[in-house]
């Protein structure tokens, strides 16, 4: 018996060295450990085996079916390797070309993409967003913001009126919202205005009729100049995610006292001088001040108890300093070749 | 403006330690914008004194000559050139020495013209920029040295910066440059000149007498008369200043004038007094038609705003901006009547705006000038007179008619307001310091400063104590105010639904839906309104409108959207905008005019708007309808399409209204194809509106949970047929009601054959509390079919 077992073991071995493909491994399988295959046949004898040597006879045969199922499972892995080994050249797909039908792509207007993301960066430090009437009254686009009727500034704005209706115009900034908010939320108060205004002024490379501008305020008791120039810094930190140096020179509108430019050292040449800043070192990036009084006062708030800041940024020259945009007017042109590119 | 920094230093130290740079970034810092410089040393420096040491003419070239010129150098250097100017042996001129660049950007090369080398070039005036016209060489003394730097020989040392009016508007006593020095005075903490004045010494009549008709408008008018004024060209001192800061020297009165003006900020005006009629000026409003030939030789329609300087026939002047031809001095003047004068800013900006013309004067009078200033610019005048017009003598007294209020109001400044709004510590010293500085007298009761305000700075400029603020923060320098983030109470923003709702639906357009956002203009015109059948009578219109193309405000978008696709569809196939903006509509009430009054301004609601055409599509509206039900389904909106009421624009049988909750918020469909045809679109075109303020009000959670099923639901899918016109809105609506155990049903084919389409549906049966049956879907579904038949004489598909 122990021969025949120790045959057995031989001719698996021996077998199963030409065996190429799984079907006949299988075939094996069952010819020598199927239920009705050689070994099953061989472990009959077992029965009648000494009984003193049955129990050796039985690990020795226990023993010799372990090495046949290792051989053959040696083999199966063998066999599953080698079906797998062409896969690459068999089944090879080109992946670098794209999925097809090439799904058509849409486009935001590169104000929308930089509109939220200032957006966010306010929001993250609690301002809210209000939008106002492009429409607006005389009273809140110049009046409340200190522009008396007979002031020379009012006649700079280049204002598009209204026929037949005197106190209606298109409104030159987003600061009628200053007083339009305040008179509807009161103070303390953190806010910002996106929006749409319009100047009646010849169009160029760099000045547009419409345009966009991004107006803020920050109300709140003892609101300082040291507090303004932080908060300002802060946001352009925001909005070019890295620092900024920024500096304060004096500028003059009717509903700010004191009155600033903000100009932001140049990105591109870190102020040595370069055509992006026209060679200046600086850009002036946003006029702000202090809310003047009578501002406050026209929002209802005392300006004995609480101080504030404006400031105004021009949306549509962030657009064009991040993407180089060479001419303000592409903006509204409604040129695909243009809308397209963002 | 042009500031020169030598003229300012004859009344304030500047070292010449403070570059030209660090010059101008200290004004810019502290008081006014400086745009530019130009230094003329800087610009000259490859320019210098040669000597013409022999000169030929040149062998190739009759109006060449070739010289060999001494430059200081250690070997003459040789230099062609033209017939410009006759030359000599021994000349000495200005030469600009190869490489280098002149004032204007002209670049110098050694060269070879016609085969004969030069390292350099003899200059005109007008090459270096000292001269604007004519042909005039510069030709030096024998004693200056050869290679000496022409600004250093001929004392061009001066920087004159470009100052940006703009920044000026609201500092009348900017307009001069002792104005400026003062202003630099306190910003280096250098002392200031006092200007040199000696009143003028004159008595008895003069030959002119002087009413002013119009106080308000002319509140103090000073004049005297001078004679034995010869007219001559002026002294060269006098015409190099004027022509560095651009000003062209004309003669010795008229540059004398602008000198004052210039130096004080107070315009001036010299008649010729055998031109004044009558021997009397009056001060008086122009009559209506009034015409005058002004000193730029144009005729001026005057009407009754205006402000005229007058003889006893005739309007001589316009007050305050020009003076006119007839009056003014010639070369045969030999008496002249000197005005200084203060009128009204209000009137001379809106009389210099309705004549379109803005000079030196108007430019000055239109901020509100100092009405002390004509006394001293008067003063000033016949001091120069004296060097400058020589002989010229006043001739009777000084007319001085004053009706000017002056003002100089008194200002509270406490120093715990100046630290609160600064951000930072300072003291009552430092801030009386600054205000002195600045010409503020000031004194001190404890914590309070008691300011007043010279009349220079008192015409407008500085009324309340933010203003003071100001100045002492200037002048003790932004740059040194520490920046302190504020501590504030935290509250929460306000949310704004509307304006989240703009960016969500913005990017499900254009990323998930595959549309560009345009932005147009707010305006339309009537012939664009008309193409879309419009009437222009209900459209908003502008009073100055910029052009013909943009007269009224849009009402709806669709003009603009259609003009988009016009000017794209010749390089796109495949067009699909939208534009989210305000429209106009005069019809509706919208935000109010004013707080606490009932006047409201036009509605102007948030809408968002999209055309889309592809070339040879001819179902468009489907592609809108895709942007309709994924929009409405990722807002949580049901809405509902009812295809009624054609709007003016629409395919009448490819529109529909969107309605939630039986109110309006959208219109979509098809353009109609002779609105098209107006616009030149070759294909068919489909739009849609949707009123995004009411849609924000309506946007709901759009996710629904429910606990998961607890038996197995039954699939099933049913086909239709029904006929052609059948809407599918209204067959989900009856199935939906035919059994409750019909949970979901969702369409996925239509098809349409001989006026009858079929549908196609996935039915998904469920029931909570037992597994349904065979049986039971049996009886629904045919339940279903008999409802369909009923209802809409459908027949199942394939039976």
């Amino acid at each position: 018996m122990k021969q025949a077992l120790n045959a057995l073991k031989k001719e698996a071995e021996r077998t199963l060295k030409k065996i190429t493909v799984q079907s006949e491994l299988f075939e094996l399988e069952t010819a020598l450990l199927g239920r009705k295959g050689k070994l099953t046949e061989i472990l009959k004898g077992l029965k009648d085996t000494p009984k003193q040597s049955r129990k050796a006879m039985g690990v020795f045969a226990n023993r010799i079916k372990e090495d046949v199922l290792r051989v053959f499972e040696n083999k199966k892995q063998e066999l599953d390797e080698k079906q797998w080994a062409s896969l690459a050249q068999d089944e090879w797909n080109d992946l670098s070309e794209p999925a097809l039908p090439v799904k058509a792509r849409g486009h935001l207007h590169p104000r929308t993409i930089v509109g939220e993301e200032l957006e966010a960066v306010f929001k993250s430090l609690g301002f809210m967003v209000l939008e106002g009437p492009e429409l607006e009254s005389d009273f809140y686009n110049f009046e409340a913001l200190n522009f008396p009727s007979n002031h020379p500034a009012r006649e700079s704005m280049d204002t598009f009126f209204i026929k037949n209706q005197p106190g209606w115009l298109l409104r030159t900034h987003t600061s009628p919202l200053q007083v339009r908010a305040v008179q509807k939320y009161g103070a303390p108060i953190r806010a910002i205005v996106p929006g749409r205004v319009f100047r009646n002024e010849a169009t160029d490379a760099s000045h547009e009729h419409t345009f966009y501008q991004l107006e803020g305020i920050m109300i709140d008791k003892g609101i300082s100049i040291a507090n303004l120039i932080a908060v300002m810094k802060e946001l352009l930190q925001g909005v070019f995610k890295r620092t900024v140096e920024v500096r304060l020179r004096p500028g003059h509108f009717p509903f700010v006292e004191p009155g600033f430019e903000l100009d932001m050292k140049c990105l591109l040449c870190g102020g040595a001088g370069c055509s992006a800043c026209k060679h200046k070192g600086w850009l002036e990036v946003l006029p702000c001040g202090m809310m003047h009084p009578r501002v406050l006062e026209f929002g209802g708030v005392d300006p004995r108890e609480y101080s504030g800041f404006a400031f105004g940024l021009g949306w549509d020259r962030l657009v064009m300093m991040r993407y180089n945009i060479e001419d303000i007017r592409h903006l509204n042109s409604g040129d695909m070749k243009f809308l397209t590119q963002f | 403006m042009f500031l020169s920094r030598n003229w300012l230093k004859e009344f304030v130290n500047i070292p010449d330690s403070i570059s030209a740079k660090e010059f101008g970034d200290l004004l810019t810092m502290h008081t006014v914008e400086v745009e530019g410089w130009h230094d003329q040393a800087e610009e000259l420096k490859g320019v210098v004194v040669g000597q013409i040491l022999e000169f030929h003419k040149h062998p190739d070239a009759d109006k060449l000559s070739v010289a060999q010129v001494d430059v200081g150098e250690a070997q003459p250097r040789q230099i062609v050139f033209g017939q410009m100017v006759k030359m000599h042996v021994g000349a000495k001129i200005p030469v600009a020495l190869a490489p280098t660049t002149l004032p204007g950007g002209k670049k110098i090369d050694k060269t070879k013209m016609r085969g004969e080398v030069s390292e350099g070039m003899l200059c005109l005036e007008q090459e270096l920029g000292l001269k604007e016209d004519g042909v005039v060489i510069h030709f030096f003394d024998k004693s200056v040295k050869n290679g000496t730097p022409i600004a250093e020989a001929r004392g061009l040392n001066d920087t004159v910066y470009e100052i940006d009016n703009k920044s000026l508007t609201h500092r009348p006593d900017l307009w001069g440059v002792y104005g400026l020095a003062r202003e630099v005075a306190a910003i280096l903490n250098h002392e200031l000149k006092s200007y040199p004045l000696k009143a003028v010494k004159s008595t008895g009549k003069g030959p002119i007498i002087v009413h002013v008709e119009e106080k308000k408008l002319c509140p103090r008018y000073m004049g005297v008369a001078l004679e034995h004024v010869q007219v001559a060209p002026s002294p060269a001192w006098l015409r190099e200043r004027l022509e560095a800061v651009d000003v062209r020297s004309i003669n010795n009165v008229v540059d004398l004038t602008n000198y004052v003006m210039l130096e004080l900020g107070q315009p001036m005006h010299a008649f010729d007094v055998s031109n004044i009629h009558g021997g009397a000026i009056i001060v008086r409003r122009a009559n209506k038609g009034e015409t005058i030939e002004t000193l730029d030789g144009v005729m001026r329609t005057l009407n009754d705003s205006m402000l005229v300087i007058a003889d006893k026939d005739r309007a001589v002047a316009l007050a305050g901006i020009m003076g006119g031809e007839e009056s003014g001095v010639t070369q045969d003047t030999t008496t002249i009547f000197l005005e200084a004068a203060n009128f009204d800013a209000v009137n001379v900006r809106r009389s210099s705006a309705q004549l379109a013309l803005r000079s030196d004067a108007s430019m000055r009078f239109e901020k509100a000038l100092d009405p002390h200033l004509p006394e001293v610019a008067l003063a000033r005048f016949v001091e120069l007179a004296k060097e400058c017009i020589p002989g010229a003598r006043p001739l009777g007294a000084v007319i001085d008619k004053d009706h000017a209020d002056y003002q100089e109001p008194d200002i509270e400044l406490s120093i715990p307001f100046l630290a609160m709004n600064m951000g930072i510590v300072i003291t009552r010293e430092q801030a009386t310091d600054i205000l002195k500085r600045l010409g503020f007298s000031v004194r001190a009761k404890k914590d309070v400063l008691a300011v007043s305000v010279p009349s220079w700075r008192a015409t407008g400029d500085i009324n309340i104590p933010e203003d003071l603020v100001e100045e002492i923060s200037r002048i003790y320098g932004f740059d040194n105010i520490t920046p302190v983030l504020p501590s504030i109470h935290l509250t929460r923003p306000q949310h704004n639904a509307s304006r989240e709702l703009e960016h969500l639906c913005k990017r499900l357009w254009a990323h998930d839906l595959g549309w560009t956002e345009v932005h147009n203009y707010s305006f339309v015109n009537e012939d664009l309104i008309k193409k879309i059948g419009d009437d222009p009578a209900k459209y908003i219109e502008i009073a100055n409108s910029i052009s013909r193309e943009w007269t009224h405000l849009r009402r709806s978008f669709l003009p603009l959207l259609l003009s988009n696709v016009e000017k794209n569809m010749h390089e796109f196939s495949d067009i699909k905008l939208f534009e989210v903006e305000q429209v106009f509509l005069e019809d509706l009430g919208g935000p109010k005019l004013q707080e606490g009054k009932d006047e409201l301004l036009p509605a102007q609601p948030k809408r968002a708007s999209g055309v889309v055409y592809r070339q040879g599509d001819e179902h468009p509206a489907r592609t809108v309808k895709e942007l309709i039900d994924y929009t409405m389904q990722q807002l949580g909106v049901t809405a509902e399409v009812v295809q009624d009421n054609t709007p003016r624009w629409g395919h009448p049988g490819r529109c529909a209204h969107l309605k939630v909750g039986g109110n309006i918020i959208g219109v979509f469909g098809e353009v109609h194809p002779h609105i098209l045809k107006r616009f030149g679109i070759d294909s068919r075109v489909a739009v849609w509106n949707i009123h995004l303020d009411e849609l924000a009000e309506r946007a709901d959670e759009r996710i629904h949970y429910e606990p998961l099923p607890k038996y197995p639901p039954v699939r099933r899918d049913i086909s239709l047929i029904f006929d052609e016109k059948t809407s599918f809105a209204e067959v989900m609506k009856e199935m939906k009601g035919v059994d409750c155990s019909i949970k979901y049903i969702e369409l996925f084919d239509v098809y349409h054959k001989a006026g009858k389409k079929s549908m196609a549906y996935h039915l998904t049966f469920s029931n909570p509390e037992r597994t349904l049956q065979m049986e039971d879907v049996d009886a629904v579904f045919n339940k279903l079919v008999k409802h369909m038949e009923k209802k809409f004489k459908a027949v199942l598909s394939g039976s």
